[in-house]
C-alpha cells in the first residue's frame, strides 16, 4: 500500500503539549464583507468532543474522532476514515481575540464566523 | 511538557527489524495470528491506537515478553484494509505518536496486551552542543541530499524547514539504512543531545557511504560510456560492411583460418599452438592490434609446408646427365654429388649432407646448386647472405615486435613449398657481423644435421625440421667463413677454369645460350675458336666464365642489330673480326717482357680471379742503405723481401755471389702494379731472383716464371693456387715454371694438355732456384768478355 503525499503528515501538537496527533480535518477559509468565515470538515466528531481556542491571529481547533460503529460482533473489514485525535491550527491577517464569533455545527461541518470590526 | 504521567494499557503489534518513530507514518503487513490478533483488538477501540514494540530477535514468531524491547512507540491506526486470500492478511498504515515504556506485561491468550507511561520527547537544556550538533546534521543533511539522486523537491523542503531538532532526528533516522539497534538505540535516547548524537554518527557513516557509492558510480559510468561507444560504433561498422556486402569480416576470416587448419596437414604440437592462437583471434574484434598480428602469424604457420616434401629422383644415371648437361667437366665435384646421392638412396632417412661450393666468381657454383636440385629433382631456393649482419634477419623477431617476420630460412621454405628443398646459401663467406649479433652462429644451428631437425625461428617460436633441407653453401674466400661453421660443411673447391675448358665451355653452352637470348638462331652465327680465344685472352680476365659470358653476349647483339637491319647473310666471327665487335683489346696482360734487365724476376700471384703474373723490380741505390719496399707490399710479403736480401747477404760467399754491391748501396724493391695491394710469402723466390740477378749482372730468363715461399735458410716451401698459376704462366705465354718441390702433387690438378705444353722445374732450396731462373747464357759468355 504506497503512501502518497507527504509522509510525515501531521504537525506537532503545539497545543496540545505532548506527542502528536493522527490527522488533521481539511478546512475552507472565506472572506466576507464583516470578517471571516473558517469550516471544518470534522465528519463523525461529537461536538463535544471538540475545543476551539484562540490566541492573537491563531485559531486552533482540537478533538477526537471515536468510532462509534463498533459493538460486538461488528469488526472493521477495511478501515480508511481516521480516528482518534486532531488537531488543525488556523492563522488569519487580523486579531480574533476581539473578534466576535459565531459557531455553527451542521451535517458534521462546524463552521467558525468572526465579525471584524470595519470589516478586515 | 506536562508532568502528569499516563498510563494506558494497549495491545502490542511486535515488530520485527522494524521500529516505528513518533511522528512518522509507516505502512505494516500483518500476517502472524497473534498480531492480527493484537490488531483486531485495536481496531475495536475507538480511538484505534496500539503499542508498536519491536523484537530483539528477528526470527521468533510469537516472542515472549523477555524476547521484546521494553521501549516502543504509541501508534493510530490510520488505514487499515483485508488483503484477499487463503492466509489472513492485513495491510496498515500506522501514524506513530509518542514514546512509551512497558510498565506491565498483560498476558491474553490471543494476543500480547501491556500497560505502558507514555514518555517525553528527548529533552535537555539546549546547549552549545545541542546548537554544534544540529549545525552540524544540517551539514551532513544537505551533504547527502546533494549526493543522492532524484530526491524529491519536497523532501528537501521538508528538511530544511523542520525546526524541531527531536523531529527532525527521528525523520532522518527513519529514512537511513538503519539496522534494528542503532534505530532502537535512537528511540530510546533520553535527551536531545544523546539523540542528536546519535543521528549524527549514522549520518556522517551514511554520507562517507555515499561519497563512496557516488564514486564507483562515476567510474563505473565513465567505463560505460567508453564501452558502450566502442560497441556503438563497431554496430554502425557491421552495418557498413553489411552495406558493402563484406558481411562481418572478422567472422568470416576466424572461419576460414578454422576451415583451413582443420585441412591441413600439421604435426600435433604445431596444431595444438595454431589453435590456441586461432581461439584468441576469435575472441578479438578485428580492430584490435593483436589481431592481425595473430592473423599473420597462423598463415605462416598454415603456409609452411611442415609435412610436404617434392618426390625426390634417385636415379643416379639421369643424375649425372643432368650434371654433366649443365657443366663441363668439375668431374670431381659432380663424383661427390652423385655420391652423396647413392648414399641417401641406400639410407634414405641419412642426414643431407652440407656441401660448400668454394672459388673465384663466375665458376658455376650457383648454377651447380640449381643442377644438383635439377638432378634430384627437388625444389631449388637460393638466398644470398652477402652482407647480410642482423642475426634477426636469418631466424627471424619475435612476435612482440610490430612487422616481426620469420627469418629468411623459414621464409625459403614457405616459398618452397615443400620441406625438402635445395637451399643455397650464396656467399657465405660475406656474413657480416655487429652489436645486433653474428648471423654464422645462427647458422650453425641450421647447418648443424644434429641440431637442425628441431630449428626454432623466434617467430614461429616453434621447431621446424630442416633435416631434410639439402644445405649448400658458396664462398668466394674460405679464409671469410669462421671455423665452425666451415667445419659443419663438406668443402668443395672449384678452381678457375683454363683457357681450353673456358674454351670448350663457350662452345658449348655460352655461344648457343647467347645466340638464343639474342634472338638469333644458330645457323645464322658462325664463330670460330680462334675468335673465342681472342676473346678468352684478350677481353676477359677472370678465373669464372661470367665476363666472357657477357662479352660473347656484346657479340652476339651486335649480330642481332646486322640481322634485324636486314641483312641475311650468315655472320662469320674470326680473330681477325673481334675487334669491330668487342673495340680495341681491353686487356693487355703482364706478358713476358721481351727482355729482361739483370734485378727484374716474373713472379706468379693468385687473385680472386685466378693466377696472374706479376714482375719483382730491384734496384741498387749507390750511396743509401738499407731496404726499400714499395708496390702495397702486405706484412707477409714484406718480410719475405728482407728475408731474401738477408739470406742473398749472409750467403753470398756459399752461392758464388758478390754481395758487396748490397754493403755499398741501398736496395730497392718494387713490385708493380704499383695502386694493387699484394701481400703472401710466394713470391719469395721471385724476389730472391731479382737481387741475386742484380748482384751479378745477369738477368733472370724472361721465359721462366717462378714462385715459392723462401726461408732465411735457403729453404723453398710449398704454395698454394699451382694449377692457377700455371695457368696465368701458359696465358703470359711463358711456358717454363719454376716450383717448389713439395707441390709435385699439385700439378695433378693442372689440365694435361697444359702439362704437356709446360716445362716445370722443382726446386728444393734457393741455391736450386737460382740455377735455374738465372740466364746461364750470359753467365757463361761473362767471362768471356773479360777476356
Amino acid at each position: 500500500m504506497p503512501i502518497k503525499g507527504k509522509p510525515w503528515g501531521s504537525s506537532g501538537g503545539m497545543w496540545t503539549g505532548r506527542g502528536c496527533h493522527a490527522w488533521e480535518p481539511a478546512t475552507d477559509i472565506y472572506q466576507s464583507a464583516e470578517g471571516w468565515v473558517v469550516k471544518f470538515d470534522l465528519a463523525g466528531v461529537d461536538p463535544d468532543d471538540v475545543t476551539v481556542r484562540i490566541v492573537d491571529h491563531t485559531l486552533f481547533v482540537a478533538g477526537t474522532r471515536r468510532d462509534r460503529t463498533l459493538r460486538e460482533g461488528v469488526s472493521h473489514y477495511q478501515m480508511e476514515i481516521t480516528y482518534s485525535r486532531f488537531e488543525r491550527s488556523i492563522q488569519l491577517p487580523c486579531d480574533l481575540a476581539h473578534a466576535r464569533v459565531e459557531s455553527e455545527y451542521d451535517n458534521g461541518l462546524l463552521t467558525l464566523t468572526f465579525f471584524v470590526q470595519g470589516g478586515k | 511538557m506536562s508532568d502528569v504521567v499516563r498510563v494506558l494499557e494497549l495491545p502490542v503489534l511486535t515488530l520485527k527489524n522494524k521500529v516505528v518513530f513518533p511522528y512518522s507514518l509507516e505502512p505494516l503487513t500483518v500476517g502472524r495470528p497473534f498480531s492480527l490478533a493484537a490488531v483486531e483488538a485495536a481496531l475495536a477501540t475507538e480511538e484505534k491506537q496500539i503499542v508498536l514494540i519491536a523484537q530483539r530477535e528477528e526470527t521468533e514468531d510469537r516472542p515472549k515478553p523477555e524476547q521484546i524491547f521494553d521501549i516502543g512507540t504509541l501508534g493510530v491506526i490510520n488505514r487499515m484494509m483485508r488483503v484477499p486470500g487463503k492466509t489472513e492478511t492485513v495491510h496498515l498504515i500506522v501514524q506513530g505518536q509518542e514514546r512509551v515504556r512497558v510498565i506491565e506485561w498483560l498476558q491474553n491468550d490471543e494476543y500480547i496486551s501491556v500497560r505502558v507511561e507514555v514518555l517525553d520527547e528527548p529533552g535537555g537544556v539546549p546547549d552549545s552542543e545541542t546548537e554544534a550538533l544540529r549545525r552540524n546534521i544540517d551539514t551532513l543533511v544537505q551533504r547527502a541530499l546533494a549526493l543522492l539522486p532524484n530526491v524529491p523537491a519536497e523532501l528537501r523542503q521538508l528538511v530544511s524547514a523542520n525546526d524541531d531538532p527531536a523531529r527532525l532526528c527521528y525523520f532522518i533516522a527513519n529514512l537511513m539504512q538503519l539496522d534494528l539497534e542503532q534505530e532502537q538505540a535512537a528511540l530510546e535516547a533520553q535527551t536531545l543531545n544523546r539523540l542528536m548524537r546519535l543521528v549524527h554518527t549514522y549520518l556522517s557513516r551514511e554520507v562517507e557511504i555515499l561519497q563512496i557509492r557516488s564514486k564507483i558510480q562515476t567510474d563505473a559510468e565513465a567505463e560505460m560510456g567508453k564501452a558502450q561507444k566502442d560497441y556503438f560504433l563497431r554496430q554502425q561498422l557491421k552495418a557498413i560492411q553489411k552495406e558493402l556486402g563484406e558481411e562481418d569480416g572478422e567472422q568470416a576470416e576466424a572461419d576460414m583460418m578454422r576451415d583451413r587448419l582443420d585441412k591441413a596437414d600439421l604435426p600435433e604440437h604445431v596444431r595444438k599452438e595454431a589453435e590456441r592462437e586461432l581461439r584468441r583471434m576469435e575472441k578479438l574484434p578485428a580492430a584490435a592490434p593483436d589481431y592481425h598480428v595473430i592473423r599473420t602469424y597462423l598463415e605462416w604457420i598454415l603456409d609452411l609446408p611442415w609435412n610436404v616434401s617434392s618426390s625426390e629422383s634417385l636415379d643416379l644415371k639421369r643424375a649425372r646427365e643432368v650434371l654433366d648437361e649443365d657443366h663441363y667437366d668439375l668431374e670431381d665435384i659432380k663424383d661427390r654429388i652423385l655420391q652423396h646421392l647413392a648414399v641417401h638412396k641406400l639410407k634414405p632417412n641419412s642426414k643431407s649432407p652440407i656441401l660448400c661450393f668454394a672459388g673465384p666468381p663466375g665458376v658455376g657454383k650457383t648454377s651447380l646448386g640449381q643442377s644438383i636440385a635439377r638432378a634430384m629433382d627437388r625444389k631449388f631456393e637460393r638466398m644470398s647472405l652477402g652482407g647480410m649482419r642482423d642475426e634477426a634477419e636469418l631466424r627471424g623477431h619475435r612476435r612482440t615486435y610490430i612487422g616481426a617476420m620469420p627469418g629468411r630460412i623459414i621464409q625459403s621454405l614457405r616459398r618452397a613449398g615443400v620441406n625438402n628443398p635445395v637451399i643455397m646459401l650464396d656467399e657465405i663467406d660475406k656474413l657480416g657481423s655487429d652489436f645486433r649479433g653474428d648471423p654464422s652462429s645462427a647458422l650453425l644451428e641450421v647447418l648443424d644435421p644434429q641440431q637442425n631437425h628441431a630449428f626454432r625461428d623466434h617467430y614461429l617460436d616453434l621447431p621446424v625440421d630442416l633435416s631434410k633441407v639439402f644445405f649448400i653453401g658458396t664462398a668466394n674466400n674460405l679464409g671469410g667463413i669462421p671455423p665452425p661453421l666451415r667445419d659443419r660443411m663438406e668443402i668443395i673447391t672449384l678452381s678457375g677454369y683454363s683457357e681450353e675448358e673456358k674454351l670448350i665451355i663457350a662452345r658449348r653452352y655460352i655461344v648457343p645460350r647467347q645466340v638464343l637470348e639474342s634472338g638469333l638462331t644458330p645457323e645464322q652465327v658462325v664463330i670460330d675458336d680462334e675468335a673465342l680465344t681472342r676473346i678468352i685472352g684478350r677481353y676477359t680476365r677472370e678465373a669464372g666464365v661470367r665476363q666472357l659470358e657477357q662479352r660473347i653476349g656484346r657479340v652476339m647483339r651486335k649480330i642481332a642489330l646486322r640481322v634485324a637491319e636486314g641483312s641475311d647473310a650468315i655472320v662469320t666471327v674470326d680473330a681477325e673480326s673481334v675487334p669491330t665487335y668487342l673495340g680495341p683489346e681491353k686487356i693487355r696482360p703482364e706478358t713476358a717482357r721481351e727482355s729482361l734487365p739483370p734485378g727484374v724476376a716474373t713472379g706468379l700471384a693468385v687473385t680472386e680471379t685466378g693466377g696472374e703474373v706479376l714482375f719483382v723490380e730491384a734496384a741498387l741505390l749507390p750511396g743509401s742503405k738499407g731496404l726499400t719496399l714499395t708496390g702495397q707490399l702486405g706484412e707477409v710479403m714484406q718480410e719475405s723481401a728482407r728475408a731474401a736480401y738477408s739470406y742473398l747477404w749472409s750467403n753470398g760467399a756459399k752461392l758464388d755471389i758478390d754481395t758487396s754491391a748490397l754493403r755499398d748501396a741501398g736496395l730497392h724493391v718494387h713490385v708493380p702494379a704499383g695502386a694493387v695491394p699484394k701481400d703472401g710469402p710466394s713470391a719469395g723466390v721471385a724476389i730472391v731472383s731479382a737481387i741475386a740477378s742484380l748482384c751479378v749482372g745477369r738477368p733472370v730468363r724472361n721465359d721462366t716464371a717462378m714462385t715459392g715461399e723462401i726461408t732465411l735458410a735457403g729453404l723453398v716451401f710449398p704454395i698454394g693456387g699451382v694449377k692457377e698459376k700455371v695457368l696465368a704462366a701458359r696465358r703470359a705465354g711463358i711456358h717454363r715454371v719454376v716450383l717448389p718441390a713439395r707441390n709435385e702433387p699439385d700439378v695433378e690438378d693442372v689440365p694435361a694438355d697444359v702439362r704437356k705444353e709446360m716445362e716445370i722445374v722443382f726446386v728444393d732450396n734457393v741455391d736450386e732456384a737460382l740455377d735455374n731462373t738465372l740466364a746461364i747464357p750470359v753467365a757463361v759468355e761473362q767471362p768471356v768478355q773479360g777476356d
